[in-house]
C-alpha cells in the first residue's frame, strides 16, 4: 500500500492520514465518457476505495480521440464495463462497481445514496439537474463539469453550505437547444483539463480540506482559444426553487416509460417503464433474418438500411437514425416489442 | 453599456435613465434565457436583477458536453 501511493503520501498536503481518507472513500462516477474516463483515472490512481461508475453509453469509434481509458478492443462494449476492466489493471486493490443503465428518476437516488461524492461526467442538463435534485435532498456534495468546442466549467456544490446548479440556472434547457460535442465538436485536450480540475476539487473535498461557511461558490471556467481562467462568484438565489423550497422536479415525474432524445446524435433512448430481462440470443435469432446483427454478453446492435438499433439486456434501446420520437416508439414495438 | 454575446462578439446598447430587468435585456437581444448565465460586472446575478448603462454585461452559456 505504501509504495503505491507513496509520492502523495509524501506530499504535505495529503500525508499518511489522507491516504487513509481517500482509501476509505466512496464516490459515484456518473457519466464515463471524456469527463468521466480522466476523472476514473486520475481517482483509482489516487487510491480512491470506492468507486462507482455509471454509464448508459457503449464505446464507438468517434470516442478514441478523447475519451482515454478505450482503445479499439472496446468498441461495442458499454463503457462503465470497458472503463471497469481497464481501471482493475491500474489497480487490482479497489473496489470498482458498474451500473449500465440511464440515469433517471427512477434509480437515481438509490445508486447515489450513501456515496461520500458525486461526480458528473455527463453529457447533458437533464441528467445534471437530477443529480442536483438528488443531492440536495440528500445533501451529498457533488461536482459539475462540462466541456464543448474549445472551454470548459466545473462548480463544486455543497448542499446545505453553497448555491446549487439551480440557483443560477433556473429551468432545465430542452434538448438540443445546447451545443454538444456531437453538434460542435471538442477539442481533446478540453475535457482532460476541466476533468482534472474536476478530479483535484473532488481529492480536496474527500481529505476534507474543503470546507466552506461561505454561501457563495466559484464556477470555474476555461477558454483554451484564448488562454483564460476565470473564476466566477456565483450567489445563492434566495427563491431557489431546489435548494431553498426544496422543490426536486426531476424525482416527481410519474413513473412511465422514458424516452430521450440524445441531442445531436439524431437518435432517440427508450427506457421500458418496468425492468425487462431481455435474451440477446432469442432476440439475435429474431432479428437476423430482418437485419445485421453483432451482440455480445451485454448488447445487440441491429442494423438495417435506414436504422441501427441497440438493445441492452433490461430492455434499453438506443434508436438510431431518427429524432422522432413516434418513429422510435414504433421501431422499438416492431423489433423489440413492448 | 457593454455586452460580451456568446459567441464572443461585442455590443455596445444604451437604455436610457432607468435600471432594465435582466430577462427584458436578453429579450431586446433576441436571447433563449433557459441555460444562459450573466455576467455582471464580473459577478453571476439572476434574471431578477437590473443593469443600467455603467454596467459590463457578459453572456456566457452553460456548458453540456461531456
Ligand atoms: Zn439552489
Amino acid at each position: 500500500m505504501k509504495e503505491r501511493y507513496s509520492r502523495q503520501i509524501l506530499l504535505r498536503e495529503i500525508g499518511e492520514e489522507g491516504q487513509k481518507k481517500l482509501l476509505e472513500s466512496k464516490i459515484a462516477i456518473i457519466g464515463v465518457g471524456a469527463l468521466g474516463s480522466v476523472v476514473a483515472n486520475n481517482l483509482v490512481r489516487a487510491g480512491v476505495g470506492r468507486i462507482l461508475i455509471v454509464d448508459r453509453d457503449f464505446v464507438e469509434i468517434n470516442n478514441l480521440q478523447r475519451q482515454m481509458l478505450f482503445d479499439e478492443d472496446d468498441i461495442g462494449v458499454p463503457k462503465a464495463i470497458a472503463a471497469a476492466e481497464k481501471l482493475r489493471r491500474v489497480n487490482s486493490d479497489e473496489e470498482i462497481a458498474v451500473v449500465v443503465k440511464d440515469l433517471n428518476h427512477t434509480n437515481a437516488e438509490k445508486i447515489m445514496r450513501g456515496m461520500d461524492l458525486i461526480l458528473d461526467g455527463t453529457d447533458n442538463m437533464q441528467t445534471r439537474f437530477l443529480i442536483n435534485d438528488v443531492c440536495v435532498k440528500n445533501e451529498i456534495t457533488w461536482i459539475y463539469a462540462g466541456a464543448v468546442g474549445t472551454h470548459g466549467m466545473t462548480m463544486t456544490i455543497i448542499p446545505g453550505t453553497t448555491p446549487c446548479l439551480r440557483c443560477f440556472l433556473p429551468d432545465v434547457p430542452e434538448p438540443g437547444s445546447l451545443p454538444t460535442c456531437d453538434t460542435v465538436g471538442v477539442l481533446n485536450t478540453i475535457p482532460g483539463i476541466i476533468a482534472s480540475i474536476e478530479s483535484t476539487e473532488a481529492t480536496k473535498i474527500l481529505l476534507g480540506k474543503k470546507t466552506t461557511t461561505k454561501a457563495e461558490s466559484n464556477l470555474i471556467v476555461y477558454d483554451a482559444w484564448s488562454s483564460t481562467f476565470e473564476n466566477m462568484t456565483i450567489m445563492r438565489d434566495k427563491g431557489c426553487r431546489c435548494c431553498v423550497k426544496h422543490k426536486f422536479d426531476l424525482l416527481n415525474v410519474e413513473k412511465k416509460e422514458i424516452i430521450t432524445s440524445l441531442c445531436g446524435r439524431n437518435a432517440i433512448q427508450i427506457t421500458p417503464a418496468g425492468a425487462k430481462k431481455i435474451s440477446l440470443d432469442d432476440l439475435a435469432l429474431k432479428l437476423e433474418r430482418l437485419g445485421d446483427v453483432r451482440y455480445n454478453d451485454f448488447i445487440l446492435i441491429f442494423k438495417t438500411e435506414r436504422e441501427e438499433i441497440s438493445i441492452f439486456k433490461d430492455g434499453r434501446a438506443i434508436i438510431k437514425g431518427t429524432d422522432d420520437e413516434k418513429i422510435a416508439k414504433s421501431l422499438y414495438a416492431r423489433y423489440i416489442g413492448v | 453599456m457593454k455586452i460580451t454575446l456568446p459567441d464572443g462578439g461585442i455590443k455596445e446598447i444604451k437604455i436610457g435613465n432607468r435600471d432594465m430587468p435582466i430577462d427584458n435585456l436578453l429579450k431586446e437581444l433576441d436571447i433563449n434565457p433557459v441555460g444562459v448565465i450573466v455576467v455582471k460586472n464580473d459577478k453571476i446575478v439572476t434574471e431578477d436583477e437590473t443593469v443600467r448603462n455603467e454596467d459590463e454585461i457578459r453572456i456566457i452559456m452553460i456548458i453540456n458536453g461531456g
